[in-house]
């Protein structure tokens, strides 16, 4: 039997090279045969989860939060600061993971494992010493939450593509964005800005998933073998995620960058955001997300 | 059946489909539909709505229209007599003299169209009459005008750039700017052939005209001013970066309206005709891109183009020699198929190749630039032979034989930026390094 | 413009079908002049300091729905290419029977592409798809004018194979789509 499975990331990308690993352990126990078709070459990031659902392929990952707008719990790793670094990350995926497990069995779907990205840090071209450094600054912005992070720290949100944030940094369409250490080494920041700095904002999450029926027409046996492959493959994204943000914050720094955490008043100023932020989500997300955030302690 | 006889199997349906007429878009559609229903278990009605709406509703390909929309409007301005008359007077005293409008035309241009038979419609419009009156080589004439008019892919902006952009999902703004160095090489390499050739046999020209005062020259040249302004705003927001490629096209085309304005060229007429020309022609060229997106899936589907990467990968050729084969085979289809096509045609299956024998897709992008150029000049379809053959009444035969000459020299082109890829990666890796 | 087919059929039905072609050939149009207007406008913001938000999915849905809306326009003017190398050289029968085929396999074709788009539309409107971007639109409202379009290049196919198969000329056969061409490559 052969499966498709479709990402939207290259081949490069720590989240691919665990998939690879994942397909391996399967291909290696039993005969199914899983095609990966890297860097959206079968279907784009708004189409992979329509694309599972409807066998174009049987597997698929994407980045959760971008479905954010279909579903309020899609976006929960993506309020800036509510669970910010690895630990206070790995305690809210517990807490969501049911709910959203819910959500994709709905839509005849499978959860078979989610593994977060670094931690997102603020790139800044002039220094951000007093919380309003922002103000006033254009920030790049990709999506509702991070326009509303730029908003709410008195910034101008810019929407910029990502193939042209060097364009847009070097010419001062923007000059701060939030993403993490690993997407500034890809896109090579210190040619064009100066400053790091290593809030650990967030870690937004991708999600491995299958198509229901296509699972459950396995046999037992495989279902078991993916079933324990995933579990190891989540275990060892979450390392790979905590290892890139080491390494990649490392390189900012020995390409020149000024790579450092931010100051007390400026990271108090970034939490109220957060929490802000968090209330209004809960303002749509409701009774159910009130209970998410209660179960993670905020 | 296996991977090879299904390609082969394929390939024989596209070319009975091609040959047999059917529209080009749709013939690509087909075989992706063919190609999923026959070989896979993918259902096909799913699979065509999200990879054509995914591949359609596409940022990049906002620049598409309005660089069409610009072209459509330039060519209906006076554009061609002023390209004359202020570039004439300052050749007047090389070898080959006049003829020298027809490349150095083409080149500027070149800068504001995005396509290459409409380079040489509209500098051949001016330039030929006016040469043919003063007693010029008329193959030579016929030549250089073909040669040249290519110009409109190599300098930006460029749709067939903007084509190979999206099918190669490479950076728009990185193609345009890389083709800037190989476009100057190219108008270099043609000068300098007809400096040669005038030097050699000054009978192709003949003798000087009275040279013009400084002054008298610089007021001919006056009336490209706005031209060259409508170039540098272009070309210099793309490379300095105050503007992303789509943006420099809406402005483009406020430019272009505002120089039709300027030289009165501007009515309700002008502006709805070069409108609607621009939807049918964008909207035939994205719906090939749709037919292709469609069947690159497809072919994802099958597994075609990986074995065949694997294939070749595992013959481990030396790259010169896997460029020097692709640059025959994209010769003798360009002799047969459009460039847009030739391009979408192959992508999927060459992209994979030339990625796995390291070549820099931007660097490709280029390469392939070069031979869809050539495919302009060589017959029986050559867009550039057919523009000229309908300006001159000569036969297409007869103009390929004149273009001779201009498309060896491409082919020099293209093994300099083989042996010399700087020349086509060095602008753009300058670009973020500022 | 291009008007289609034999004087006989040229009835209240013709001059729907006439009209509608035009008319979403024109809507095709106003959206390209919407791309122009929407970036002109992004540029114009940046310079005073605004965002405009979701411009940039805005413009994508803009284009798509450019392309799309002009097909059957397209279509009718000739303008959609084709290699005609070796039909050209047949006349008579055998021309009319290559004519055919060729609107034969286009109406399949383009027939299951339009069946994709609605089926594509249905499903996002059956699951409530809301776009990924800054602006929180339900995906069907910007996928049907690409299956709107779809649908129209296909009654624009059955329209031209009806009149082939009584012995009329096709529409794109007396268009003017030759002209376009040269500009394009
Ligand atoms: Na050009
Ligand atoms: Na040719």
């Amino acid at each position: 039997q052969s499966w498709n499975m479709a990402t939207p990331y290259p081949d490069t990308n720590f989240h691919t090279q665990n998939i690879k690993m994942f397909i391996e352990e399967i291909e290696a126990a039993t005969p199914l045969r899983i095609t990966l078709h890297t860097n959206a070459s079968l279907l784009r990031m708004p189409e992979i989860m329509r694309g599972v659902q409807t066998r174009q392929a049987q597997l698929g990952e994407i980045l959760l939060s971008a479905y954010g707008n279909d579903d309020p719990m899609f976006r929960v790793d993506s309020i800036p600061f509510l669970a910010p670094g690895f630990v206070n990350g790995i305690k809210l995926w517990h807490a969501s993971r049911e709910a959203i497990e819910q959500r994709f069995e709905d839509r005849g779907l499978i959860v078979l494992y989610s593994v977060p990205w670094p931690g997102q840090g603020i790139y800044t071209k002039e220094p951000m010493a007093t919380p309003d450094a922002l103000n006033g600054v254009s920030f790049r912005a990709y999506n509702a939450a991070t326009a509303r992070l730029a908003e709410l720290m008195g910034a101008i949100p810019t929407t910029v593509q990502a193939a042209e944030i060097p364009q847009a940094f070097a010419t001062g369409i923007v000059s701060a964005m939030i993403t993490s250490a690993a997407t500034g080494v890809d896109s090579q920041a210190w040619d064009f800005v100066q400053y790091y700095y290593n809030t650990r904002a967030m870690n937004t999450r991708n999600v491995v998933f299958v198509n229901a029926q296509a699972f459950n027409g396995l046999d037992a046996e495989t279902q078991q073998v993916i079933r324990e492959a995933a579990a190891r493959a989540e275990i060892r994204g979450w390392m790979m995620s905590a290892e890139a943000e080491e390494l990649t914050t490392s390189r900012l720094a020995e390409e020149g960058m000024t790579v450092a955490n931010a100051s007390p008043e400026v990271m108090e100023a970034l939490i109220a955001i957060g929490t802000q932020m968090a209330e209004e989500w809960v303002a749509e997300a409701g009774d159910e997300g009130r209970a998410l955030l209660e179960a993670i302690g905020r | 059946m296996d991977l090879i006889n299904i390609g082969l199997f394929l390939l024989l349906v596209l070319a009975i489909l091609l040959g047999t007429g059917v529209w080009i878009s749709v013939s690509l559609l087909a075989l992706g539909w063919i190609a999923i229903e026959v070989f896979t278990s993918v259902p096909t009605l799913k699979a065509v709505g999200s990879s054509v709406w995914g591949s359609s509703a596409s940022w990049t390909l906002a620049a598409l229209p309005l660089f069409i929309w610009m072209g459509e409007i330039l060519f209906r301005t006076k554009l061609s007599e002023n390209m004359f008359r202020g570039l004439a007077p300052w050749v007047g005293w090389l070898p080959g003299r006049l003829l020298h409008v027809n490349v150095l035309g083409c080149g500027v241009f070149a800068a504001v169209s995005g396509s290459s038979a409409a380079t040489v419609a509209t500098i051949g419009k001016m330039t030929l009459p006016e040469l043919r009156k003063r007693g010029y080589d008329e193959r030579l004439s016929i030549g250089s005008l073909a040669g040249s008019g290519t110009l409109g892919l190599l300098i930006p902006p460029s749709i067939i750039m903007i084509v190979y952009a999206v099918a190669a999902e490479v950076s728009l703004i990185r193609l345009f700017i890389a083709g800037v160095l190989p476009g100057l090489m190219l108008i270099a390499l043609f000068s300098g052939y007809l400096l040669i050739v005038g030097w050699l046999r000054p009978e192709v020209a003949p003798a000087r005209e009275a040279a013009m005062s400084l002054g008298q020259k610089l007021r001919a040249s006056l009336q490209l001013f706005p031209v060259l302004v409508l170039i540098a705003g272009v070309i210099g927001s793309i490379y300095f970066g105050i503007a992303t490629a789509t943006e420099a096209a809406a402005m483009g085309v406020i430019g272009a309206l505002l120089l039709a304005a300027l030289t009165g060229s501007l009515s309700w007429r002008t502006f709805s005709d070069s409108l609607m020309g621009a939807t049918r022609l964008s909207c035939m060229i994205a719906f090939i891109l749709a037919g292709a997106a469609f069947l690159t899936t497809a072919m994802a589907y099958t597994g075609i183009p990986q074995a065949l990467a694997a294939w070749v990968g595992a013959m481990d050729l030396n790259r010169y020699v896997l460029i020097a084969a692709l640059c025959l085979l994209y010769i003798i289809m360009g002799c047969f198929i459009d460039g847009i096509s030739l391009i979408v045609l192959t992508t999927s299956i060459v992209l994979p190749l030339v990625t796995a024998a390291g070549f820099d897709l931007i660097w490709f992008g280029i390469f392939i630039i070069f031979v869809v150029e050539m495919a302009q000049i060589t017959p029986p379809l050559g867009f550039n032979l057919f523009v000229i053959q309908g300006m001159t009444g000569q036969n297409i035969f007869t103009v390929a034989r004149a273009a001779i000459p201009f498309f060896c020299l491409m082919v020099v082109a293209v093994a300099l930026i083989t042996i010399f890829p700087e020349i086509a990666t060095w602008l753009p890796s300058t670009m973020t390094r500022r | 413009m291009t008007t289609a087919s034999s004087p006989r059929a040229r009835g209240p039905v013709r001059r729907v079908l006439d009209g509608l072609y035009l008319a979403s050939g024109i809507l095709g149009a106003c959206f390209i002049l919407g791309i122009a207007g929407l970036i002109t406008a992004k540029v114009v913001g940046r310079l005073l300091g605004r965002n405009i938000p979701g411009s940039d999915d805005l413009t994508a849905w803009f284009v798509a729905a450019s392309a799309f809306l002009a097909l059957a326009y397209t279509f009718r003017h000739g303008s959609h290419i084709r290699v005609t190398l070796l039909v050209q050289r047949f006349t008579g029968r055998w021309r009319r029977g290559f004519e055919l085929a060729s609107l034969v396999v286009a109406t399949l074709a383009v027939g299951g592409l339009a069946a994709g788009l609605v089926d594509l539309v249905l499903d996002s409107w059956r699951w409530n798809d809301i776009a990924q971007g800054l602006l929180r639109v339900p995906m069907w409202i910007p996928q049907s004018a690409t299956a709107l379009g779809a649908v129209i290049l296909f009654i624009a196919l059955v329209d031209d194979l009806v009149t082939t198969l009584r012995g009329g000329e096709a529409s794109y056969l007396k268009g003017d789509g030759a002209a376009d061409r040269f500009d394009g490559h």
